[in-house]
């Protein structure tokens, strides 16, 4: 008797169905931060209420509510999601323009803090007023604070590098938002500046590259280094958000080894010159590469540069573009390259020619 | 007959052993909860897993079983979430799927 009741009464009538508790689970959330929290603060399923709240955190912080943002994360549980919370928050408040806040939200994201501050300094954008054309000294200290404020918001992150990477690529990122999609690739700016030289000579160069339009002449190098020396502050139309270019990987070799490098967009670095006229061709060649038209040839004169540091970039940035223009005969045409370079390091940089990275990020 | 009572309410109150016995359960939240829990714990026995999802009838809660999975599991929720056939469970494992760093192991400091 005992165990045919209990037959009778768990398993009763079929099961109705789960349909709608999970139609409901995977229903649109709401665009609007308010309602998306209501909703996030009934949802029963504790993992869409985690992720709910993830995204209503970022949409509050998109509109620069980063402290109501914070607020929203502290609801999410320790962990991976209440760090993604904050590396989301850091990522958005930079597009909202609040580089400081970005970079202390970015100092809580745990193991995530180096991709979220290079994510929220790439996404940097300047007050209203600064760009090429300001006055140096407003631009100096407008670095200077922005510098001051993320490495203070980074300081306390366990792993102590963050702090350096963080505010290095911010440096960088700052020096590029001056210049890119203005319509003004006035060399001045980067002419003067001291610690900020080769970020803003990397954001002069992106835009004077960006200016010479869909086909680069052929002597793109020259003109470009022509501009520098005559101090020409190349115009054009601007553009508020530039195509995305093409990206050289990351490749560090042991010529780099205890020379100075900057963060470029996209992942990769280059090395910093000795002087700004060095430094400043090495931004051009780099700045080159990224023009997706720009073939080889545009860059091979730098290949006999004096200068080593240009000759190095120049070879590595070459060997990608025969790469891409001809993969089957690009080791014939860098080992042609190779056997005139001036220095064993060029040399060996065009014969270790690659397939180039993607473009986008 | 007292005995038969305890049996009765033993017998109830107790959770489903088994991914399978979640089907028994009338509550439609408490049995995806229970279908969650015992999923969670099949994670590293693949095959086992798969049976038990292509065991759940209804599209929904198949893929909420998935989302709730990759969630929990992000650094599985490429496998999860590619299963996902539900436009309302394809959108949310955008969340998860389009934050690769979620994806991966966390490294030493360097």
């Amino acid at each position: 008797m005992g165990p045919l009741l209990v037959l009778w009464a768990c398993a009763g009538p079929p099961a109705p169905s789960g349909g709608d508790v999970a139609t409901s689970a995977l229903a649109p959330w709401p665009s609007e931060p308010a309602a998306l929290l209501d909703r996030c603060r009934a949802e029963p399923i504790a993992e869409l209420a985690t992720t709910c709240r993830v995204q209503a955190a970022a949409l509050l912080a998109g509109q620069g509510r980063g402290e109501e943002a914070g607020q929203v994360c502290a609801e999410v549980p320790a962990g991976t999601w209440q760090e993604e919370c904050h590396f989301r928050v850091g990522e958005e408040l930079a597009v909202a323009g609040q580089a400081a806040a970005a970079a202390a939200w970015c100092g809580r994201a745990g193991w995530f803090a180096r991709r979220c501050v290079t994510h929220a300094a790439w996404r940097l954008r300047l007050p209203p007023g600064l760009g090429p054309d300001a006055d140096g000294e407003a631009l100096t200290a407008d670095a200077d604070e922005l510098l001051a404020t993320v490495q203070a918001g980074l300081a306390h992150h366990p792993d102590p590098g963050v702090a350096g990477e963080g505010t290095h690529a911010f440096q960088a990122a700052w020096g590029r938002a001056v210049y890119l999609g203005s319509g003004r690739a006035n060399p001045a700016p980067a002419r003067a500046a001291g610690d900020h030289g080769p970020a803003l000579r990397t954001g002069w160069a992106t835009e004077a590259v960006r200016l010479l339009g869909p086909t680069p002449p052929d002597d793109a190098l020259a003109r470009l280094q022509g501009d520098w020396e005559g101090q020409v502050a190349r115009s054009g139309p601007p553009d508020p958000a530039p195509a995305p270019a093409r990206y050289a990987p990351l490749q560090v070799g042991p010529q780099d080894e205890g020379l100075p490098h900057l963060p470029l967009y996209g992942g990769g670095m280059r090395l910093v010159g000795q002087d700004a006229d060095e430094d400043a061709t090495i931004a051009i060649v780099e700045a080159l590469y990224g023009h997706p038209a720009v073939t080889a040839a545009h860059l091979s004169p730098a290949l006999s540069d004096p200068r080593p540091r240009v000759r190095w970039t120049a070879a590595r940035l070459v060997a990608l573009c025969l790469h891409q223009e001809d993969p089957a005969g690009a080791p014939t045409r860098a080992g042609a390259l190779a056997a005139a370079a001036p220095d064993e390091v060029t040399a060996r940089l065009l014969r270790e020619s690659r397939p180039p990275a993607p473009a986008g990020r | 007959m007292r005995g038969a009572l305890l049996l009765l309410a033993l017998g109830c109150a107790r959770p489903p052993a088994s991914f399978a016995d979640c089907a028994t359960l009338r509550d439609p939240a408490a049995r995806e909860d229970c279908r969650f829990t015992h999923a969670r714990a099949l994670l590293d026995q693949p095959q086992a897993l798969q049976a038990a999802l292509d065991s759940v009838a209804e599209p929904e809660s198949r893929d909420l079983l998935l989302l709730r999975l990759a969630v929990a599991e992000p650094t599985r929720a490429a496998a999860l979430c590619h299963q996902a056939a539900t436009p309302g469970a394809q959108e949310k494992c955008r969340q998860v799927l389009g934050r690769p760093h979620l994806s991966t192991s966390p490294q030493p400091p360097r």
